[in-house]
């Protein structure tokens, strides 16, 4: 019984993730080692400094890359050996990203961009598309405080504005986690704040947040710091 | 099922949407390539559409000429013929029309006819490019002309001083008056030999015809004659009052069926050759023409015509494939991040090559919507200057549309592998 309510909350599971990337003669070694369990609504941040791994373990948890060896499981499933559409069915149905650079697509309207996902939803496999992912796009919006800015293009945006295009883009498909890597890293700080109230808020819904920073005024934010180190988890905060 | 085919379409609508919006960055590009679909769907059409008016033509030709009608002229046809050829060619003669006429059975109506040009007029105004052409009365009815509110010629009118005028001349002489009734003049500029006193200067002398008939508008005959611009008078009046020869340069014949006609144009050259004395070996000074001839004359044309532009849309298409590659490319590497994203939220590489080739194939589609339009106006043009019927080819249509689709899936596979293999990760570094 107890085991079984463990397995229920447990997001996710790393045992043992190695990643190799080769460079000419030089094999580097990302990631020697890392096992981690992330539960279920956790907002964990994952902080490093440039060249720690914590970019390739962002990749890695976020389904974008796979490992060398060990084992990943995400909802129970072992990710390692998947192949390159499994992994895309995975991050259509279960990630969403939100980048430091927004990384919105500028010839589109916001509410377009926020319904970029769903372009990729197998219809059999969701409820009702087409119409009904509008409407849920635009409340959305609503909740990121955007309703207003549906049809305008990222480009007539601040800053903040877009963070919570790109956020809601990430939301549109119900996904069980947030990837978020340095989300506030082009903001202000006053802006930062309203978007980490932002995830704060989400975290509060239910929705599994990690964080990936080196800034630890934002790793703040979260309930749990993974601190990377040489490709290795230094001691947990 | 349906809802899934629903939510396609969205997608496609809106994949293409964006697409469109970031071919926006690529104004001039995309322009020039559009231009090469435009121009190679514009030239399959409008051979298409020609040759199928030609072909339209052809067999309208067919009913209007009757399949038994043949045409003998003198001289060789221009294709067959040095100048000196046609300077040296023995004239036809009436007898020679009656002779085909009392000796060949098959030989049903025989209708000489000769021609010449002369300056016409009427009031003050005076046509010269206008063809004079004396015809017996049996010429109507062999080339099936009816009469309209005038008449056509009769027995009694052999010698008389009337005429019927095609309606691009009658068009030239009277403008908006109606013809019928009023007086024609008919000159021959003479000018007076040297001994004369008044040597050098030129007389008229005229003949006055009334015109009794206007045809209505038709076209190119089988012996290349265009009949609307004819004045048409007797061939008694003609011969004896304008030209006083006897030679003719035309002999149209009626074979008694469509069936006779093959047999009756070699009997009539083997006529010929005897009362022109021409040896063996030597070439005929006539030519007999059927609609035969006239048909694989104008299918060896059309031929060419096709031809050259089938050469000229294959170029156009094969540029404009290297043009949409060339942007495509550009767009690849402009929009990486989008990729990016676009496999991160989810898309597959198969989604990323099958944007791409949509975008591809639309630019082509969108440049062979207009060549089609550009084309069937074209080819509205043509059929109208060149008095054909005006047709749609349904082929060329279905031809133009495939080869624009695959120039565009053709030049739209290398910038799709190009997309399929970026990789979101080197991509999406903050």
């Amino acid at each position: 019984m107890d085991a079984q309510i463990t397995e229920i909350s447990q997001l996710l599971e790393l045992r043992d993730i190695r990643k190799q990337f080769i460079a000419g003669d030089v094999t580097v070694e990302a990631l020697r080692g890392v096992s981690l369990t992330i539960n279920k609504g956790a907002f964990t941040a994952i902080m490093g400094a440039s060249g720690s791994g914590k970019t390739t373990l962002m990749n890695i948890i976020g389904c974008l890359d796979t490992p060398t060896s060990g084992t990943y499981l995400l909802n129970g499933r072992d990710i390692s050996g998947m192949t390159d559409d499994e992994l895309s069915v995975i991050r259509n149905a279960t990630v969403g990203f939100v980048f430091q650079s927004f990384f919105l697509l500028h010839y589109a309207t916001v509410l377009e961009n926020v319904l970029l996902p769903t372009l990729y939803t197998d219809s059999q496999l969701k409820h009702k598309k087409t119409h009904t992912a509008k409407v849920k796009a635009m409340e959305i919006l609503k909740t990121v405080g955007l309703s207003e800015r549906a049809l305008f293009k990222p480009r007539q945006l601040s800053g903040g504005q877009q963070q919570r295009a790109a956020i809601a883009r990430a939301l549109i498909n119900d996904p069980a986690l947030i990837i978020c890597d340095e989300p506030t890293g082009s903001l202000d700080t006053k802006t930062a704040a309203e978007i980490m109230s932002i995830f704060t808020e989400l975290n509060k819904m239910g929705t599994t947040i990690i964080i990936v920073t080196h800034d630890s005024n934002i790793a703040a934010y979260a309930d749990t710091t993974i601190a990377i180190k040489d490709g290795l988890i230094d001691a947990p905060r | 099922m349906k809802l899934r085919h629903k939510f396609l379409a969205a997608n496609i609508y809106l994949n293409l949407a964006i697409a469109l919006k970031s071919l926006g960055s690529f104004k001039l590009r995309t322009f020039l390539a559009i231009t090469g679909v435009v121009l190679g769907t514009l030239s399959l059409i409008t051979v298409a559409n020609t040759s199928r008016s030609m072909e339209l033509k052809t067999s309208t030709d067919l009913e209007v000429f009757g399949k038994n009608l043949l045409s003998v002229k003198s001289g060789l046809t221009r294709a067959h013929a040095t100048p000196s050829d046609l300077a040296e060619s023995v004239r036809l003669t009436l007898a020679d029309a009656r002779a085909i006429k009392d000796s060949l059975a098959q030989a049903a109506t025989v209708a000489p006819a000769a021609t010449k040009t002369f300056p016409i007029r009427y009031m003050a105004t005076t046509v010269t490019g206008t063809m004079l052409m004396g015809v017996p009365m049996e010429f109507f009815k062999l080339k099936k002309f009816t009469a309209g509110q005038g008449r056509l010629f009769t027995e009694q009118d052999a010698m008389a001083k009337v005429a019927i005028v095609g309606a691009k001349a009658a068009e030239k002489l009277f403008k908006t008056e109606d013809p019928i009734g009023k007086t024609i003049y008919i000159s021959q500029q003479i000018t007076a030999p040297a001994s004369n006193t008044t040597a050098g200067e030129t007389y008229i002398s005229q003949a006055a015809c009334e015109v009794i008939e206007v045809l209505e508008p038709m076209s190119v005959d089988l012996a290349g004659i265009n009949e609307d611009n004819i004045v048409y008078v007797p061939l008694g009046t003609f011969m004896k009052r304008l030209t006083n020869t006897t030679s003719i340069n035309l002999i149209y014949v009626e074979a008694v069926s469509e069936e006779a006609a093959g047999r009756l144009k070699a009997d009539i050259e083997i006529l010929l050759r005897q009362r022109h004395n021409i040896k063996k070996g030597e070439r005929d000074d006539f030519t007999v023409t059927d609609l035969k001839d006239i048909n694989s004359m104008q299918t060896k044309t059309m031929k060419i015509v096709v031809t050259l532009g089938m050469i000229t849309s294959c170029i156009s298409f094969t540029i404009s494939s290297i043009g949409i590659l060339s942007i495509m490319i550009l767009m690849v590497n402009e929009r990486k991040v989008e990729i990016g994203i676009r496999r991160a939220a989810g898309a597959k590489k198969r989604d990323i090559a099958l944007q791409f080739l949509t975008e591809a194939s639309f630019i082509s589609l969108i440049g062979a919507a207009v060549g089609l339009l550009a084309g069937i106006t074209l080819s509205v043009g043509i059929s109208a200057a060149a008095a054909l019927p005006f047709a749609v080819s349904p082929y060329g249509v279905a031809i133009a549309f495939a080869a624009s689709i695959a120039t565009g899936i053709a030049s739209g596979i290398y910038p799709s592998i190009k997309a399929m293999e970026i990789q979101p990760v080197n991509i999406l570094r903050s």
